[in-house]
């Protein structure tokens, strides 16, 4: 066991876990207003990761030093404007049609995103090397057996501070009660005096935001990016979302780092297995917690 | 002569080939309290979302009485000065009011003008506190902008004390302070009753719509209720339009009644012309056959 279940692990876990966890928790918001699955919210994680490489790669041309805080900044505003957009000039429209004209729309949004990236020749269908070192020198501690670099830290620290605040935001400001009030009861709300659409605006800002700040975390540990990197980690998020059960925001940080940890130490025992892991957790939660581990009963609508 | 507040001109929806409301009409006064019933389906809950924009009608016109907003005291008390004959002054008096067609408007902006409603079935946000849900009413009212609320500073804390101050305030009157930091679906159905109409009147109404307030309750808990809402038209100022299936209820509280059968208007009048109406009579005993 000693060999599966040591630090390094438990290290790598939180990281894949965090990342999963800033994708999925704009997967969660966005299914608990307007019960959308968003398959173009993996996307703005691109874009974010996108935006931090040109922003890093701009500083570069001109010699200076990027500041981690300021890219941070412009790869969440990236990921918001996306978001923002994909909400008004797709989804909106669609507001009160059918669920699966929204379903639909969201893959073609995907698609969209991946395929125009790839077409701007800027940014292109191939990987390319994320300039991590230009923004922070690497750094590595030895704790034991275990390596942890500075990297990680980043990543982690920078993770946990943002679900603080969403949570904080969520739970104790006026327009996150507005959030819940929303995602409890859309027509009561309207009828209480809420702008519902200011509040759906709002959300995917949000998401698109953390979806951002995860894409330029990505970035720095795993510093290869693509036009199609969103599909995989956006697939996984969204199972860590509906783990948790979707539409619960605690749900969705739980799920994520239960995967994540899953993923690790399925992949130290099986690489295939550890691949796999997260197909197999969907199939399980879906046949035997279909509300997930966090999840409420759905109430019935009138 | 009074004020009307809410007008509905020759009104029609259809939901696809059903017509659910057909040439509804209704000039309601001020301070009055009006009952609609008629059989299940008749179009009723269908009238209170058309007022209050969850619909848009197919044909008609929805007016709601404003009073217009003058920029400047003092320009007022130009005009004023102006226009010194009686009639001048009546004109001016005329002008304060109006009817604005809120036909189009999104339900929130119709809130923000001045109408509220409860729900048929119970619409509380139940994993809300008590609290909360009172405060969510009063969200389209804070002053402050995004700006203080993100600093927290002196203004934002002052508004939000006095938003609370207020919640709590409605939350004694209705007797259910008691429960203020509790989650709203751990409470009983009566009080939930309360609580909704605790959390419409949050809004600042001058008109509230209530669809079926006294369903399930029991005859003491339905007196309760007939004097409660006699007690708050007083109260808040309200014009009040109620939904209600329990005759007893309708017939003892209301002013004038609107009869619905099948989205037409059959009949209405005082309490008394619409309950020897033999057309109602058709409609209430032909249906209760099946029922
Ligand atoms: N959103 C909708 N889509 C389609 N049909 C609807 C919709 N809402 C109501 N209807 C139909 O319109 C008619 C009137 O419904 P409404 O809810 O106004 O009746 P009601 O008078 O309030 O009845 P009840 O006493 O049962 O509450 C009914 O036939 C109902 O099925
Ligand atoms: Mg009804």
């Amino acid at each position: 066991m000693g060999s599966i279940f040591n630090l390094q692990q438990i290290i790598n876990g939180i990281q894949i876990g965090s990342i999963y966890a800033l994708i999925s928790i704009g997967y969660t918001l966005v299914y608990g207003i307007i019960q959308l699955i968003n398959f173009a919210h993996g996307d703005f994680y691109m874009v974010g990761a996108y935006a931090a490489y040109f922003a890093v790669m701009f500083s570069a041309a001109r010699k200076e030093h990027p500041n981690v805080l300021i890219v941070l900044l412009i790869s969440m505003t990236a990921g918001a404007i996306v978001a923002f957009l994909s909400n008004r000039i797709a989804y909106r429209p669609l507001r009160y049609k059918p669920r699966l004209s929204a379903l639909i729309t969201a893959i073609g949004v995907s698609m969209f995103l991946e395929y125009t990236s790839s077409a701007i020749p800027a940014i292109g269908p191939s990987y390319r090397a994320f300039p991590q070192s230009a923004l922070i020198p690497e750094h590595t501690y030895k704790i034991g057996h275990a390596i942890l670099s500075n990297y990680q830290i980043v990543n982690m620290s920078v993770a946990v501070v943002l679900m603080v605040v969403l949570t904080y935001i969520v739970q104790y400001t006026r327009i996150g009660m507005a959030m819940r009030a929303s995602a409890q009861d859309k027509d009561a709300a309207r009828l209480m005096g809420i702008d519902i659409e200011y509040i759906i605006d709002f959300t995917f800002i949000i998401g698109g935001a953390l979806a951002g700040a995860a894409g330029l975390l990505t970035g720095i540990t795993y510093p290869r990016i693509n036009p199609y990197m969103g599909i995989i980690p956006g697939l996984k998020a969204f199972i860590a979302a509906v783990l948790g059960g979707i539409g619960s925001v605690p749900g969705a940080m739980l799920g994520s780092y239960i995967l994540g940890f899953s993923e690790v130490f399925g992949m130290a025992i099986n690489s295939i297995l550890g691949e796999g892991i997260a197909y197999a957790i969907l199939i399980l939660v879906l046949i035997f917690l279909p509300q997930g581990l966090l999840g409420k009963k759905t109430g019935e609508k009138v | 002569m009074q004020n009307t507040v809410l007008k509905i001109d020759h009104v029609t929806h259809y939901f696809g080939g059903l017509r659910a409301v057909s040439d509804f009409n209704m000039e309601l006064p001020e301070g009055a309290i009006w009952g609609l019933i008629g059989p299940n389906g008749a179009g009723k809950t269908t009238i209170f979302n058309l007022i209050t924009g969850v619909y848009i009608p197919t044909k008609g016109k929805i007016y709601f009485r404003q009073e217009r907003k003058f920029k400047k005291k003092s320009k007022d008390k130009n005009e004023q000065k102006g226009k010194k004959d009686s009639e001048g002054k009546k004109e001016q008096k005329e002008e304060r009011f109006y009817m604005e067609d809120i036909t189009r408007y999104k339900p929130h902006t119709i809130v923000s003008k001045g109408i509220a409603r409860t729900f048929q079935n119970l619409r509380i946000f139940p994993n809300l506190t008590v609290l909360d849900n009172i405060r969510i009413a009063e969200h389209f009212r804070v002053k402050y902008g995004l700006y203080d609320a993100v600093m927290r500073n002196k203004k934002f804390k002052e508004e939000e004390e006095k938003i609370k101050e207020e919640a709590i305030k409605l939350l004694k009157l209705f007797n259910l302070h008691s429960r203020t930091y509790s989650l709203a679906k751990g409470l009983p159905y009566g009080e939930l009753r309360r609580l909704e109409i605790a959390r419409a009147l949050a809004t600042h109404p001058k008109l509230l719509l209530l669809d079926e307030p006294a369903a399930g309750m029991n005859p003491k808990e339905t007196q309760e209720l007939m004097d409660m809402i006699l007690w708050i038209r007083k109260e808040f100022n309200l014009t009040i339009f109620l939904i209600e299936h329990h005759m007893k209820f309708v017939m003892g509280i209301c002013e004038h009644i609107k009869v619905m059968d099948f989205g037409e208007t059959i009949a209405e009048g005082t309490p008394q012309e619409v309950s020897n109406n033999p057309r109602v009579i058709e409609a209430y005993l032909g249906r209760k056959k099946y029922a």
